[in-house]
């Protein structure tokens, strides 16, 4: 059995486009519109959710067939906080600079609704591998979107990516304030689900 | 049965991870610990511009802070009774020209505490450097006071000689608005950034409040050496 046809990597797939969790699902909203107006902060808070998001996944699928039904969900926060901690104090001591950065949103993990729907929905009944990946999947689907609006944001807000300045932005570039502002996330996550949701229903469709 | 199953699994769980979190931080602690005296360091190199800190050494900006620097002396001040570090800082390692003073201020930002040191000329007549070194601001908006478009102009001098009553120290605004050129504010203006005016009004009470107490606690102790 290949790695497309594997209960896993099933799951990892799905998770990229046709399940997204963040134009699909409607998931990990609040992470979106927050990081999403600088490249940088975006890249580093999709590498701790990625990270969060897939070892949470196969813990919780270690531990599926022990854990009592009625605390699954105690259990799923902790190892998911346990994760997190642990990713903010590696930052915090490796990479001071950017805990300055992604400090406040590192947290914010814990309360991320992808980790938690990906634990309950998939980790609780699958094995470790496949839920490793679905995991993993699940964190790239969202990390991707968020770098698409992130570049677009930035771009458009600040005539930088990565802080780098565009080429030869004072031709061309005119600074679009309301991109790097709260609006800006907003208008931005909706067209993406829209051309998303279009894109995967019209394909849908056409399958019929 | 079943109920003291539960919470004996969830006991063990907690310990697990717990231990498991605990562990990471007691390894990580001492790293953590050289990372904030590391950074203090480096902020106060930046703040008087005492040398490149991207090619100085951890060893090298210790030896730096310890040759040219003076946080020993104590300061308060009469109408708030504000007590605070005075940060010396030295031209060379012979310690006899000052480059400035520095001070550590603090306030509310729009989301959050701002926490910064500001160093100022050894005649107390005009600013030369900023450091925000702990902020909480919206990422891209706000939080671009630890920047340079935002810390330029404090590095380049505005004045701080006291103002006429009633009159503010420094004033925020915008590149092309008032206070003009020619203008007495002018000397004293600061560009607020654009999408992010809650926090440039904050800097702007902030540091005309911490201003203000510095000043006056430093003519009080220039009146206390002169036996006034």
């Amino acid at each position: 059995m290949g790695f497309k046809n594997s209960v896993g990597g099933k799951a990892f797939i799905q998770n990229l486009w046709s399940d997204n969790p963040v134009f699909r699902q409607i998931l990990g909203i609040c992470s979106t519109l927050a990081v999403t107006n600088l490249l940088k902060n975006t890249v580093l808070m999709c590498a701790g959710l990625i990270f969060a998001t897939a070892l949470s996944s196969w813990t919780v699928s270690l531990l599926r067939k022990h854990i009592p039904k009625q605390v699954r969900m105690m259990v799923q926060v902790l190892i998911i906080a346990a994760y997190v901690i642990i990713v903010d104090i590696s930052i915090r001591a490796w990479f001071p600079d950017v805990h300055k950065l992604i400090g406040p949103y590192v947290g914010l993990i814990i309360t991320n609704c992808i980790i938690m729907g990906r634990c309950e929905a998939f980790a609780s009944q699958n094995t470790p591998g496949a839920s490793f990946l679905d995991g993993l999947g699940a964190g790239i689907g969202y990390s991707l979107v968020l770098v698409f609006i992130a570049v677009v944001r930035e771009s458009m807000g600040f005539g930088t990516l990565f802080g780098i300045a565009l080429p030869a932005r004072e031709l061309w570039w005119h600074q679009w304030t309301i991109m790097v502002m709260p609006p800006g996330a907003f208008f931005m996550l909706a067209l993406v689900a829209w051309f998303g949701n279009a894109v995967i229903l019209k394909k849908e469709e056409g399958g019929k | 049965m079943q109920r003291f199953k539960t919470v004996l699994f969830m006991i063990a769980v907690a310990v697990v991870f717990g231990s498991a979190v605990t562990g990471i931080h007691l390894l990580s602690q001492k790293t953590m610990r050289e990372n904030e005296a590391f950074l203090e360091q480096k902020s106060l190199v930046e703040l008087f511009n005492l040398g490149k800190v991207k090619s100085l050494s951890k060893a090298e900006m210790n030896t730096l802070i310890q040759q040219q620097i003076d946080s020993s002396e104590k300061c308060i001040d009469p109408v708030t009774n504000w007590q605070f570090t005075i940060i010396k800082a030295f031209k060379d390692s012979t310690q006899k020209e000052l480059k400035g003073y520095g001070f550590e201020f603090e306030g509310l930002g729009f989301w959050a505490p701002i926490k910064g040191k500001l160093a100022v000329s050894p005649d107390l007549s005009k600013t030369i450097g900023i450091k925000i070194t702990q902020q909480q601001e919206t990422p891209g908006l706000g939080g671009r006071i630890e920047e340079e478009i935002f810390t330029t102009s404090f590095a380049e001098g505005l004045t701080i000689s006291p103002p006429k009553s009633g009159k503010a120290f420094l004033y925020m605004g915008a590149p092309e608005l008032e206070p003009q050129k020619g203008s007495p504010q002018f000397e004293r203006k600061f560009d607020a950034i654009t999408g992010a005016t809650q926090t440039s009004m904050s800097m702007e009470r902030m540091l005309n409040d911490f201003v203000a107490r510095f000043v006056r606690a430093m003519n009080n102790r220039k009146e206390a050496e002169n036996g006034i």
